[in-house]
């Protein structure tokens, strides 16, 4: 079912829709009819380390409450954000609390304890493996993000290498997704131009792909079938790509290409790689979408465009209660990273759908991968929720818990997409959703 | 299998754990072995099981007799980007290979590797779309890379004798009938000569055939559970570890004449590759990661005249390490406690050296060797391991400990202050870092790093050379504990280096080191034995470590095959 019709050119539909170009950046053309209900989206970010909780938590009641000094960038996104003070991760299993919390975080399960990696974690533990389950998104994806060209899209900021500290995004136990940290690549990827011929070479490559991976999958040895199997389960994917009718999408401006491993250019990197995600959603090339900022094993990149250089962010979280100036440079960091999830509920926020915009029919989940640095806390660990997915929480909130684990929150995350659950991961104690989330 | 395998990996898993505990809190078992022998340090290692403490430093156990007829299990290995970049421009010269494009690799202790981790949409994407844009360079440089007489042959003939000729080197052996046959369907699709190429040469780059090290190998009813490789899969793994790349033809011929079937035709080949100018990737990548020095090249420091000289610290390391292992003698000790070193002038200023007048840039210089010996007091080391404004005696312990000791460190307990003290007037790093030595929490562990670490404060958070800090003297007094053969005082870096030269536990440590880069795999039990016959080789040629490396790349576990996964279960 193609519910793009590409007689209109993407003029005439500005005009029917009464926007200007300058306030709809990213047209949401499969919209353009006016025949379907906008689909709702799933979006998950991530900053590394926490927080500092005393300027991150808001005061006053659930409903009249005033941004902290960290989250005051969202402040012109305040009705629509619910910002969730004392939850938790529950951080079963093995690997250092920088290792096993980023998985954790979105699939609430512990890492597998076998022998894949190696590492001591100063609590005598020296193994550990991938995680043991999908993470949120990915459930949910296989609910919502089956029609689209992309099942997911993970976006990365220097997300790191393929190992577990470095990967949060799991489609299947011990299948991490790696997520592209290279903005210029995902342009070209999702809205480059292809002749073609280019097009049908990519198909005559698929063709041949696909006979010498089932042909080799025959022959492998039984343990190197499953990368063979994922291997083919990803061609499979570029395939289906390419025998799509092809969507016609307005694309984000990318502006001059700048290295993106260079530490010096994180904030542009990070907000192309924003306007990349919202663009993509707005297209409809795909429903689902999550963006790493570095890694939770470790994030010691200095902040050159805060004025931090004296040592990195990951050292800094590791001074003591009693280091002023670290809190100062951290609270200075942790603001910076509200002030861009504020950019992307902007992006979100710019595209028109139905009565409302994109984020209305989005939910999007800020989240870290423990509460503080220098205890390793996974208690008070800092969330922040937007959008609520098309009405299914509510929001313009500030609600307080008393160290609730947050799988109750990703409970209320899988209701928000109509799918029914009581728990979620394998951590999980309790049932049901956060309570007063959802409407 | 796994179970057996399980089990004895446990019992060597709690060996390891007791002393990685015994030595963090100082109560040390006299019982157990030393520390230099339990394998498996670093960081967020990938791949095998880790080697647990088998007794006793390295070199003693004398001649081993025949060893099992286990060897560690060796995933099919995915090409990391380095050895993905070098294979690509040796295929298609010229291309233009964006490895900034491609995921980033996993680890197995300070090597890039990628054993553990699937390729996935994104990943493959990235691969069809780098593939994409070398075969664009293909198809502009067609008639050069074909290299053959269309005129005469047609268009058809040349284009199959490319495909044979080329996928033979992209596919590490010769197509099959079948693979033929679906190239040169391929081939005619596209349509014209030029793009027809490009199809072959963008699809090559994303089989699996090419991004895969792939390993069946033959059976062998004398040693149930593994396989032999086959001659074209261990030309593979000979050119992957002696030069970060594929196989050229000369290579692939010995592998179908069966000279790689012959001790002395692997011997030859290995000699062979070896003395080429490629060899010289492997030499740098092995020492730019075991030193875990690969970000020298961009560092930023804030002491006075660092720019000068900090877009040559990373040359200078590599330049000085292939000059020991391909011009020098190759020894160990040389590497480790060498006075010269190969730099521009600016750099040897900085060592408060001189050129003699007239000498080649090229060639080494002498430095003082009351101040400098080997890699270790290189700009490189000195400055990669230390904070933006000082010295890291923490740093520089650590890494030693973790990469040249072959030692597992954990991470620093939670609840403490784990950051840095900064500079302070008139108190030098020594007296800032006391609390560590001192408070209870960190005694344990810190006295090993930094009794190490500190040993290094005559060289500033950029490596050079200083009598005083803070118009005090400076104290480079060191003291190694737990770590065998190296226990002891030490007075300042040079006096460490060459104990270090001289210490089997190194000596183990630089063995195994090289194991895992040649297989891209930690070492497990069933290696064990395999890995003592190849320190044996290395200290009968006292510890060359050309010696070393051929003695691995000889040696049954890089022949055999055991097909099973990494990640057993403890």
């Amino acid at each position: 079912m193609s519910r793009f019709n590409p007689h209109f050119g993407r003029r005439a539909l500005l005009s029917r829709l009464g926007v200007s170009a300058a306030v709809a950046p990213f047209l949401p053309l499969l919209n353009a009819s006016g025949a379907e209900a906008p689909p709702k989206r799933l979006v998950l970010f991530f900053t590394p380390h926490g927080t500092i909780w005393d300027n991150w938590v808001p005061t006053g009641t659930d409903s009249a409450f005033t941004l902290s000094r960290i989250l005051k960038p969202l402040e012109r996104h305040q009705k629509k954000i619910a910002v969730l003070a004392g939850l938790q991760i529950k951080a079963d299993g093995v690997g250092a609390p920088h290792t096993k919390g980023p998985s954790l975080l979105w699939s609430a399960s512990p890492l597998l304890e076998d022998q894949t990696f190696i590492r001591a974690d100063g609590s005598g533990g020296r193994f550990f493996g991938w995680n043991s389950s999908a993470s949120i998104d990915q459930v949910i994806a296989q609910k919502i993000g089956l029609t689209t060209p992309w099942k997911s899209l993970e976006f990365g900021v220097r997300s790191g290498g393929s190992n577990p500290a470095s990967r949060m995004i799991y489609a299947a136990p011990k299948q991490p997704l790696a997520p592209e940290a290279n903005p210029y690549a995902m342009f070209d990827r999702l809205f480059g131009a292809r002749s073609s011929t280019v097009l049908k070479q990519r198909k005559a490559s698929v063709d041949v792909l696909k006979q010498e991976l089932d042909a080799l999958k025959t022959r492998a040895p039984a343990a190197d079938q499953p990368r063979i199997q994922a291997h083919i389960d990803g061609i499979a994917n570029i395939e289906k790509r390419l025998l799509a009718t092809p969507k016609v999408c307005a694309a984000p401006t990318m502006g001059m290409n700048v290295d993106a491993f260079n530490e010096a250019n994180t904030p542009t990197v990070i907000d192309r790689q924003m306007e990349l995600m919202a663009a993509a959603l707005a297209c409809d090339l795909t429903r689902v979408a999550s963006l790493q900022y570095t890694v939770g094993d470790n994030d010691n990149g200095t902040y050159s465009w805060l004025g931090i250089t004296r040592m990195g962010h990951h050292l800094l979280t590791h001074a003591g209660d009693s280091d002023a100036q670290a809190k100062e440079d951290l609270t200075n960091i942790y603001a910076w990273y509200a002030g861009r999830f504020a950019y992307l509920l902007d992006q979100l926020d710019a595209v028109k759908e139905g009565t409302g915009t994109m984020l209305d029919n989005t939910l999007v989940i800020w989240g870290s991968e423990l509460g503080k640095g220098n205890t390793h806390s996974f208690q008070k660990t800092p969330f922040v929720v937007a959008g609520g997915a098309a009405g299914a929480m509510r929001m313009g909130r500030f609600m307080q818990f008393d160290n609730v684990i947050h799988n109750r929150l990703l409970v209320a995350a899988l209701n928000a997409f109509g799918i029914a659950a009581d728990t979620f991961g394998k951590t999980d104690t309790g049932k049901g959703p956060l309570p007063g989330l959802l409407a | 299998m796994w179970s057996s395998l399980g089990r004895k990996a446990k019992r060597f898993f709690n060996l390891t754990l007791l002393l990685a505990c015994a030595a963090c809190t100082g109560q040390v078992d006299g019982q157990t072995a030393t520390p230099g022998a339990s394998g498996g340090a670093g960081s967020g290692g990938a791949g095998g099981v880790p080697q647990g403490g088998r007794g006793g430093g390295g070199g003693s156990g004398g001649v081993v007799a025949a060893c099992g007829q286990d060897v560690g299990p060796s995933p099919w290995r995915r090409l990391s980007r380095d050895q993905y970049a070098n294979t690509v421009r040796d295929l298609v010269p010229g291309a233009n290979v964006n490895i900034d494009r491609l995921s980033l690799d996993e680890r197995m202790g300070p090597f890039k590797t990628n054993l553990v981790g699937n390729a996935t949409d994104i990943t493959l994407s990235q691969y069809m779309e780098s593939a994409e844009q070398v075969a664009a360079t293909a198809v502009s440089k067609a008639d050069t890379i074909v290299a053959c007489d269309r005129k005469t042959k047609g268009d058809e003939v040349c284009a199959f004798e490319f495909i044979t000729k080329f996928g033979r080197r992209a596919y590490r052996r010769p197509l099959t009938m079948e693979e033929q046959a679906r190239y040169q369907a391929l081939y005619k699709a596209a349509g014209a000569f030029a793009e027809g190429v490009g199809a072959v040469v963008a699809t090559m780059l994303e089989s699996p055939h090419f991004l895969y090290l792939i390993e069946i190998g033959e059976t062998d009813p004398r040693r149930p559970g593994v396989v032999r490789l086959t001659p074209f899969e261990l030309a593979s793994r000979l050119s992957y570890f002696l030069w970060s790349s594929g196989p050229d033809a000369e290579l692939l011929d010995a592998a179908q004449s069966g000279q790689l079937g012959t001790p002395a035709g692997v011997q030859q080949q290995i000699t062979r590759l070896l003395a080429s100018d490629k060899a010289r990737t492997t030499i740098s990548s092995f020492h730019l990661q075991w030193l875990d020095i690969e970000t020298a090249g961009s560092l930023w420091r804030e002491f006075p005249g660092f720019d000068k000289v900090s877009g040559s610290i990373k040359n200078e390391t590599q330049d000085f390490v292939n000059y020991v292992l391909s011009k020098g003698d190759g020894r160990l000790e040389t590497l480790l406690t060498a006075p010269f070193t190969i730099a521009p002038d600016a750099l040897v200023s900085f060592y408060g050296a001189t050129r003699p007048a007239g000498a080649d840039v090229k060639a080494p210089v002498m430095l003082d060797p009351k101040q400098r010996a080997g890699v270790l007091t290189q700009a490189s080391f000195l400055a990669v391991h230390a904070a933006v404004n000082q010295t890291s005696p923490v740093s520089r312990g650590v890494a030693i400990r973790r990469n040249l000791l072959c030692q597992d460190l954990p991470d620093p307990p939670p609840n403490v202050n784990a950051i840095a003290p900064e500079p302070k007037a008139g108190a030098t790093t020594r007296e800032r870092f006391a609390a560590h030595s001192t408070g209870e929490t960190c005694k344990g562990c810190h006295q090993l790093i930094d009794g190490v670490g500190l040993g290094f404060e005559h060289y500033d958070g950029v490596g050079a050379w200083r009598d005083t800090e803070e118009g005090k003297a400076i104290d480079a007094t060191g003291m190694v504990v737990e770590a065998g053969d190296l226990n002891g005082a030490f007075n300042g870096g040079v006096e460490l280096a060459k104990k270090m030269s001289r210490s089997s536990v190194v000596r183990e440590c630089v063995a195994r080191q090289w194991f895992r880069y040649s297989l891209g795999r930690n070492e497990s039990e069933a290696d064990e034995c395999l890995l003592q016959r190849a320190i044996e080789a290395f200290k009968a040629d006292d510890y060359n470590i050309r010696t070393l490396i051929t003695a691995i790349a000889t040696g049954d576990a890089f022949s055999l095959r055991h097909p099973g996964a990494v990640g057993g279960t403890p």
